[in-house]
């Protein structure tokens, strides 16, 4: 069920450089924001997680597609994977290549003490 | 009467065609006006992602009473002590600077959906072109209950420490009780993680109880692992007693009535029947039901008289999952829409509608040094107009690296929601 080779991808590239098939890239945009919640706004992660911002293409979608694939998904992020198609997992890689990469600006917040909490209702 | 998957495309197209977005009209003079009132993990990422993706094209105002949010992500952790309550607060400081958000503090008492105008407690009243609202949840009490005596610790804030203060207190050999209301209800697996936290804190104080009393009829959320920590971990101090429905609650005495008998705890958490947020409710947005229906494309209410009115996060009843990182993502689709619509394009052509997703992602402690996760990833269904289910997975195991990948991972949610 689960067999793909790397043909596709071409197959993809082609659906999506032909002419008839100008794509929206805020739709890439769309979708790839739901990789934000772990990986960071724009693919900027913090601690352990992979940053995504500034990747190749096709690296990434190499990687998801792997994931995708694994037979034996153990991984959170292999079941991630598998919930969406191939062409939306090369837009979301599409989307993380035209991002820059991480920089180093760090932002530290204030630390003012909060106020009573009430409860809703 | 049902629509097949072409005339639905064709009856969309024209009811945005003809509607054509009256709200833009008063915008022309300038950027619309979003307004977006709640400022949990569904608002603050709207009010961020409208402002990140639309720029100019947009001035955003997060009206919220408190000034900052204190996360349920994670609370479970402050009553064993491994976090504080302050760790999990998270002001609008970087919405405002970063993105342009600006922020007003305030109650938001009455919604004018035909005025477009909201009225404030103190302040005066906010007009708006396109309102997102991010209520958030509100209780159905059962009988009886004071919330001051049996916490329920569901919306994180005082509730939780005292939740806290209780479990410190409670005598070795004492006993637990918790009651989990009927789904849907926020965050699936928190009742069944939190019993496991108490009982590990439990085990380590020389034993005791930790009574379940669900009125579904079964774990709602990553039953594998919950039913096997139960029984694995904790076997002689976990009770799981499903299709236990609570009745009266007796706060002084400390009994539980429920469907199954009358159980009686030393410290007893009640976590009560949930419905939308009173604001969201008393606009009439839920139609006499608990939560608000609304168009899973736009998150736009779809009931008639509430044009540009949007309800994301856990107020609004699509049947995703209630989570943080549901509502988080709930709020992207929603930002993405509005900013069309100001824009005056469809938010219904198919190269959009065909790549709706939304995916909750969670890790849940099973003690206080390992944890397990749960994913899901939802889309969007042409034939149904719903999200659909397209995959789930459940760790099944709780593990250390888990439990290090969870702060991980919550710490990139809170930064993609407030920072």
């Amino acid at each position: 069920m689960k067999h793909r080779s790397k043909p596709l991808y071409l197959l993809i590239l082609l659906m999506l450089a032909g002419p008839g098939f100008a794509q929206d890239p805020t739709i890439d945009r769309m979708i790839a924001a739901q990789c934000a919640q772990c990986h960071g706004t724009d693919g900027h992660a913090t601690g352990d997680i992979d940053s995504i911002a500034g990747k190749e293409t096709r690296d990434l979608y190499d990687k998801l597609i792997d994931m995708k694939e694994e037979d034996r998904a153990e991984d959170i992020m292999e079941h991630q994977a598998w919930g969406y198609t191939d062409e939306q997992l090369y837009r979301i890689a599409r989307y993380y290549s035209t991002v820059a990469e991480d920089g180093d600006e760090d932002e530290e917040d204030e630390d003012e003490e909060d106020r009573e909490d009430e409860d809703d209702d | 009467m049902s629509i097949n998957r072409r005339n639905f495309i064709m009856a969309t197209g024209i009811a945005a065609a003809a509607s054509s977005a009256p709200g833009m009209l008063r915008a022309q003079t300038g950027s619309a006006r979003v307004v977006v009132v709640g400022g949990g993990f569904g608002g603050a990422t709207a009010a961020k992602y409208l402002k990140h993706w639309g720029g100019n094209k947009v001035e955003v105002t997060l009206i919220d009473p408190k000034t900052r949010h204190t996360s349920c992500v994670m609370s479970n952790l402050v009553l064993n002590n491994e976090l504080a309550l302050n760790d999990l607060r998270f002001g609008y400081g970087d919405l405002t600077s970063k993105y342009g958000v600006q922020i007003i503090k305030d109650t938001v008492s009455r919604i004018d959906p035909g005025g477009r105008v909201l009225t404030l407690k103190n302040q005066a009243p906010v007009n708006y072109d396109m309102l997102v609202l991010a209520a958030g949840i509100s209780f159905k009490k059962p009988k009886g209950w004071n919330a001051r005596k049996n916490p329920h610790a569901w919306i994180a804030g005082n509730q939780t420490n005292l939740l806290k203060k209780q479990l410190q207190a409670m005598p070795a050999g004492g006993t637990f009780v918790m009651t989990i209301p009927r789904s849907p209800y926020r965050c699936p697996p928190g009742p069944y993680e939190r019993a496991c936290l108490v009982a590990d804190m439990v085990k380590s104080n020389g034993g005791g109880r930790v009574v379940i009393l669900d009125a579904n009829d079964d774990i709602q959320a990553e039953k594998e692992t919950f039913s096997r920590a139960y029984s694995q971990l904790y076997g002689n101090i976990v009770e799981y007693y499903p299709g236990a429905e609570t009745g009266f609650v007796d706060s002084n005495a400390g009994v539980v009535e429920t469907s199954l008998g009358d159980f009686a705890g030393d410290v007893i958490n009640i976590i009560p029947t949930q419905r939308a947020g009173g604001l969201v409710r008393k606009a009439g947005l839920t139609d006499g039901g608990l939560w608000a229906p609304v168009d899973v494309t736009t998150y736009e209410s779809s009931l008639a008289g509430y044009e540009d009115i949007h309800i994301i996060g856990d107020a609004q009843g699509s049947g995703q999952p209630k989570s943080a990182h549901m509502a988080n993502a709930q709020a992207k689709i929603c930002a993405d829409a509005i900013l069309r619509k100001v824009a005056s394009q469809p938010t219904d052509h198919p190269e959009r509608l065909q790549n709706i997703t939304t995916n909750s992602a969670c890790y849940s402690p099973i003690t206080r040094n390992t944890a397990s996760w749960l994913t899901a990833v939802f889309q969007y269904d042409i034939d149904s107009n719903a999200m659909a289910l397209a995959h789930i997975a459940e760790a099944g195991e709780w593990t250390r690296d888990n439990y290090s990948e969870m702060f991980d991972w919550a710490n990139n949610l809170f930064g993609d929601t407030w920072g």
